[in-house]
């Protein structure tokens, strides 16, 4: 009887343990909010495939096309994309060609220093160009 | 009894006249003055002082309508990393960038990157359509970055649709840094405006008649009110009271700079990662845009009076921020030989060499001048205060393009009053009891200006710490403890001229006032030593009158003697001697 008594002690400290350490994972992993596209600002929209370069548009959307909301979430891969929904089709678009129901802001820039003395330095930077391709 | 000390020399018979003395002295300070002022002497050391004054009067005066209607957008070193990007940024990221823009609608836009590379052609035709999409037929002027005349270097696939505009920059003014902004770069239809000019010429709502070929060069008012915007990302943090008072006591109150812009300003980012961000919204819809960058090891840096270095668009942008705010009143700098500046410059230090004449032995017939204003009717003093109350009353609840001549009235009654209290007052001497007592009152004053400074630093900032205490701290302590009043009125009367000449129609950029005030110290100082050395030289006459004893012939001595007496000041014994022989008359 004690035996067992002990082992549901255990039991629910293990529980309680478990659920503190789920709820901290959780809090931790980036939240995949939902969103909905409400507005075209371009003309003509440009849709990429996600898992592509995102160089070249898989197709173009027009704005006067769109009739209702696409939902969309932002892109954890880039920062400058949102992925949506269009006819079915999962598709990445620029964040900044769209309106969203809520803000969406890509950057994380905090406590940022714009004016600041350099140190000097007599060397010219000198990198050329589609060195990053 | 008269105040003023008995100079042996001024009473011996012979010598240069009053009048001829003061003539010599006025050329002689004069002389002094420009010297000083030409070669820089006094006022690049004193520029931060006033710097530094000119700054906290800018924080709390300078209006806002320019920084709402200008926004930087910035490309920062972190941005190429966020954008898995390289130095030099591609043409297809910058025409992505001008997209993005467009998709706000700004009213104009400054792009500070010169296109003068050879790229191929599909990247030419990229940005080259950006730049279109972005000027949508003309309405929105494009301005891209370029070197001076006459060749331009920007490719020419680019200019189909946008303007180039000179970026060059002008010189620095020691700690002050960039403090002027020129019209343009060349001549006639090589004639290329800068930035700020090109985009204020195009500006439609309201428009802002500044025309850049015959505008006049202007001197930069660096705003430093931090735009709400950047104090939601930036670190706007400064140094506390203590560096600052450090700084202040050993180098200079410029040498802690503040780290956020004026500027509103968002980055690459922001402006490519946001959709239906109100705040990128508001910074770009309809304003000015000037879009630059801050990568490392470039140049492309300017300083400033107020900021730590900044990314150079920011140059631009404050140029432009200066004529939406200050219209055709932009302020004028002083590069022409023969300006408008150069003549302020020499009254007022005309002004202070008068004051320096007057000032503590002033010469007889100026008293006599002078103080025949005593005798003017009460009921003139009052009408023409009643004038001057009016003038000032009209220029602050009415600004005009007349402010300035509304001024002068008030002005120059300022000036009469100054040069007849100059005149009148004599300097009392102390008591004993009077002389402990102002001994406290010094050290009292100073320890409250201290305790001041920390506080109001630490909530206000420095600017603000050196115009509401520092400033009124001294002149407390010229007033009250160094009984100088005159010194109190006549840098009154300086600051009052500074204002005058600041106001339309002569905007002028603010004066150096403590480069004045300073040489009038200095003179003041130097004028009271040779007096005194004139007065010891009579002394030794008196005790050794013969040339042998000097060992130099008679008429070396004579001319000596000639010499020394051009250095006593006021005639107070020859009047003395006048009225002396009236009587026996």
């Amino acid at each position: 009887m004690r035996r067992g008594r002990v082992s549901r002690r255990n039991l629910a400290l293990v529980v309680v343990l478990l659920a503190t350490v789920s709820a901290a994972w959780a809090a931790e992993l980036p939240k995949v909010e939902s969103l909905k596209v409400t507005k075209l600002r371009m003309e003509k929209v440009a849709l990429y495939l996600c898992d592509g370069e995102r160089k070249k548009a898989e197709r173009e959307f027009a704005r006067t096309d769109f009739r209702e909301p696409w939902p969309a979430t932002q892109d954890a891969t880039s920062p400058l994309f949102l992925r949506v929904t269009v006819e079915g089709h999962e598709y990445c678009v620029k964040a900044f060609t769209v309106d969203t129901d809520k803000a969406v802001s890509a950057s994380k820039e905090c406590n940022t220093q714009v004016a600041s003395q350099q140190p000097r330095t007599a060397a010219t930077r000198g990198v050329g160009v589609g060195c990053s391709q | 009894m008269s105040p003023y000390r008995k100079s042996p020399l001024s009473a011996a018979a012979g010598g240069p006249s009053p009048l001829l003395r003061t003539l010599v002295q006025f050329v002689g300070l004069s002389m002094l003055g420009a010297f000083l002022f030409v070669f820089h002497g006094i006022s690049l050391h004193l520029t931060p002082w006033s710097q530094a004054i000119v700054n906290g009067i800018v924080k709390y005066a300078y209006p806002t309508r320019g920084q709402d209607d200008t926004t930087v957008v910035l490309f920062r070193e972190d941005n190429l990393r966020d954008l898995k990007e390289s130095y030099p940024v591609s043409y297809e990221r910058h025409a992505e960038v001008l997209e993005a823009l467009s998709v706000y609608e700004p009213a104009a836009v400054f792009v500070d990157f010169a296109f003068v590379d050879a790229r191929s052609a599909d990247e030419v035709k990229r940005l080259g359509q950006a730049l279109c999409d972005l000027s949508s037929g003309g309405k929105v002027p494009v301005y891209l970055a370029a070197p001076p005349p006459p060749s331009t270097g920007i490719n020419p696939g680019l200019l189909a649709c946008a303007k180039p505009a000179s970026a060059q920059m002008d010189v620095d003014r020691g700690v002050s840094g960039v403090l002027t902004y020129d019209r343009g770069a060349g001549q006639g239809a090589n004639f290329m405006p800068t930035p700020a000019f090109a985009l204020a010429a195009a500006r439609k709502d309201p428009p802002i008649t500044v025309k850049p070929q015959n505008a006049e060069p202007m001197e930069i008012i660096w705003g430093n009110h931090v735009s709400d915007l950047n104090k939601k990302w930036m670190n706007c943090t400064t140094a506390g009271p203590l560096l600052h008072l450090k700084h202040m006591l050993r180098e200079t109150p410029l040498a802690a700079k503040r780290t956020c812009p004026h500027t509103r300003t968002i980055s690459v980012l922001h402006l490519l990662g946001s959709s239906g961000d109100a705040d990128v919204q508001e910074a770009v819809q309809g304003k000015a845009v000037f879009y630059g960058a801050s990568f490392n090891m470039t140049g492309d840096r300017v300083n400033s009076p107020v900021f730590d270095e900044l990314p150079g668009v920011y140059l631009h942008a404050m140029a432009y921020d200066n004529l939406v705010t200050f219209r055709d009143d932009y302020k004028r700098s002083d590069r022409e030989n023969l300006s408008l500046s150069g003549v302020v410059n020499v009254l007022l230090l005309l002004f202070t060499v008068v004051l320096l004449l007057l000032v503590d032995r002033p010469p007889a017939f100026a008293k006599r001048l002078l103080g025949r204003l005593a005798q003017v009717s009460p009921r003139v003093k009052w009408l023409a205060l009643g004038v001057a109350v009016l003038a000032v009353t009209l220029t602050v609840a009415v600004p005009s393009s007349l402010s300035a001549v509304l001024l002068l009235m008030p002005l120059l009654l300022g000036v009469v009053a100054v040069l007849h209290l100059a005149t009148v007052t004599p300097r009392p001497r102390a008591s004993a009891r009077q002389f402990l007592r102002r001994g406290v009152l010094g050290v009292g004053v100073v320890a409250v200006v201290v305790l001041l400074f920390l506080v109001v630093d630490s909530r206000y900032g420095i600017e603000a710490t050196l115009l509401l205490v520092v400033l009124p701290g001294y002149f407390v302590y010229k007033a009250l403890v160094a009984r100088d009043v005159l010194f109190v009125a006549t840098t009154g009367i300086l600051i009052g001229a500074a204002i005058v000449s600041f106001l339309p129609p002569i905007n002028l950029g603010p004066r150096n006032i403590v480069a004045y005030v300073a040489f009038f110290e200095v003179a003041r100082q130097l004028m009271q030593r040779a007096e005194g050395a004139a007065t010891k030289y009579s002394r030794l006459r008196q005790e050794y009158p013969e040339a042998k004893d000097w060992g130099v012939a008679a008429w070396a001595l004579g001319a000596l003697s000639w010499l020394f007496k051009l250095c006593i000041r006021g005639d107070d014994e020859e009047r003395r001697d006048a009225t002396r022989a009236s009587v026996a008359a």
